[in-house]
């Protein structure tokens, strides 16, 4: 630990946020909103730890459990294992997801995926972080220091995106939000 | 008095510290504690997750969501802040400080619910998260169709509110994943104050995910969207 694992150039940010709708006693509703940010490699995760199997590894501990995107960020799974080269059960577990040779030789990661587990090859995901991963590497600090906000530029976020969210319209309806969030919080079920 | 962390295995635990909820509860500490445990467990429910393990400690209780992961901590933390907000207010009533809430300027307009039954749900499936991605997928086909936002409520059913201008009809036959799936309309009256409020939190969630994603945002959790395009 202590030594840098990751590279933070082959890394894209992506801005959103959380939401919770609330509904009050008098049916007004209220919508919670937590500005986050996403860290993902903008490269797979064979070419992130340079395409070298003996990496991933001596990783393997880090890559378990972490959350891999596949083909599109909303198409998102977590490792449940790594299947490398020498491995007994790579030829068995190749052969079931392609026969074509030449992408012998790139582990496999086994991915539960909306409650099924698939497999994947290393080149066809992209890992995510989180803010734990300073602990592993502190290159990552420098990251989370730049997206560290002050609670008046979180604000500032959220008044951002309920400005895009609305007016919503819900079928016949139109429900309009204030723009300026609730100073006190109120009770709600 | 409630804080997450990632266990080793990846998953996201919520801890709830007995002795912060007896520090402010003065007395009935076991009443407050079973409250917010039944709280957190409902809310997380209601995101999607249902595999909870609990472990009980002298000094806390710990929840294990099984089948989350660090992605999933933002979301958790949101759901967790609201509680404790909640439950502080309720002690001493105030909050320690405001979260960032933005109330609508009306209430959700009174209206009469159209519902629809799946009524041949089981010749498809036996598990019900998978039935409840068939009624999702349903949802969606019938914005298609009609131009009108489904949400599933509680009973194997979608729901809308009844429009003016579009009539529905009293069964309708749609294809999801190879499955032709049979629906038929129910006269629905949303009489519990937790169905309603339930079929409005999932309407104005539903709409909010579709209207974002339309601008170009992507669902990366149950509530939780990023836009597609990367800061740097």
């Amino acid at each position: 630990m202590g030594s840098v694992f990751f590279d933070i150039g082959k890394v894209s940010i992506y801005r959103g946020f959380l939401f919770d709708v609330l509904v009050f006693d008098d049916w007004y509703v209220g919508l919670s909103i937590r500005p986050i940010n996403k860290i993902i490699s903008n490269v797979s995760l064979f070419e992130y730890f340079d395409f070298d199997e003996n990496r991933i590894k001596a990783l393997k501990n880090v890559i378990l459990g972490r959350t891999v995107y596949l083909d599109k960020l909303s198409d998102r799974g977590k490792v449940r294992d790594v299947v490398f080269t020498d491995d007994e059960e790579y030829d068995r577990v190749f052969n079931s997801i392609l026969k074509d040779d030449e992408r012998r030789g790139i582990p496999i990661l086994k991915i539960l995926r909306k409650s099924k587990e698939i497999y994947r090859f290393a080149d066809e995901v992209r890992i995510a972080f989180t803010m734990r991963d300073v602990h592993i590497d502190p290159a990552f600090k420098l990251i989370f220091k730049e997206l560290k906000k002050e609670p008046h530029e979180v604000l500032k976020q959220a008044k951002g995106y309920i400005s895009e969210i609305s007016p919503l319209k819900i079928n016949d309806f139109e429900i309009e939000f204030s723009r300026e969030p609730m100073e006190v919080f109120l009770d709600e079920r | 008095m409630i804080r997450t962390f990632i266990t080793r295995d990846g998953s996201v635990a919520v801890v709830v510290d007995r002795e912060e909820v007896r520090k402010i509860s003065a007395s009935g500490e076991a009443s407050n504690l079973g409250m917010i445990i039944r709280e957190l467990r409902q809310k997380f429910n209601e995101s999607g997750f249902t595999r909870i393990k609990q472990i009980d400690k002298p000094d806390k209780v710990i929840l294990i969501l099984e089948g989350s992961s660090g992605d999933d901590l933002g979301e958790i933390e949101v759901l967790v802040d609201l509680l404790e907000h909640r439950f502080r207010q309720m002690v001493f009533g105030t909050t320690m400080h405001a979260v960032t809430v933005f109330k609508s300027h009306s209430p959700f307009p009174e209206s009469k619910i159209v519902a629809y039954r799946l009524r041949n749900g089981k010749e498809h499936a036996t598990d019900k998260n998978v039935i409840y991605s068939l009624l999702n997928k349903a949802s969606n086909a019938f914005y298609k169709e009609y131009g009108l936002l489904f949400v599933k409520v509680k009973g194997f059913k979608i729901a809308t509110t009844e429009s003016d201008v579009i009539e529905l009809p009293e069964k309708i036959s749609i294809v999801v994943d190879d499955k032709e799936l049979e629906f038929e309309r129910e006269a629905m009256e949303l009489t519990q104050d937790s169905d309603r409020r339930q079929f409005i939190k999932e309407a104005v969630a539903r709409t909010i995910r579709m209207k974002m994603v339309d601008g170009g945002y992507v669902i990366v959790g149950q509530n939780a969207l990023i836009h597609g395009k990367r800061v740097f």
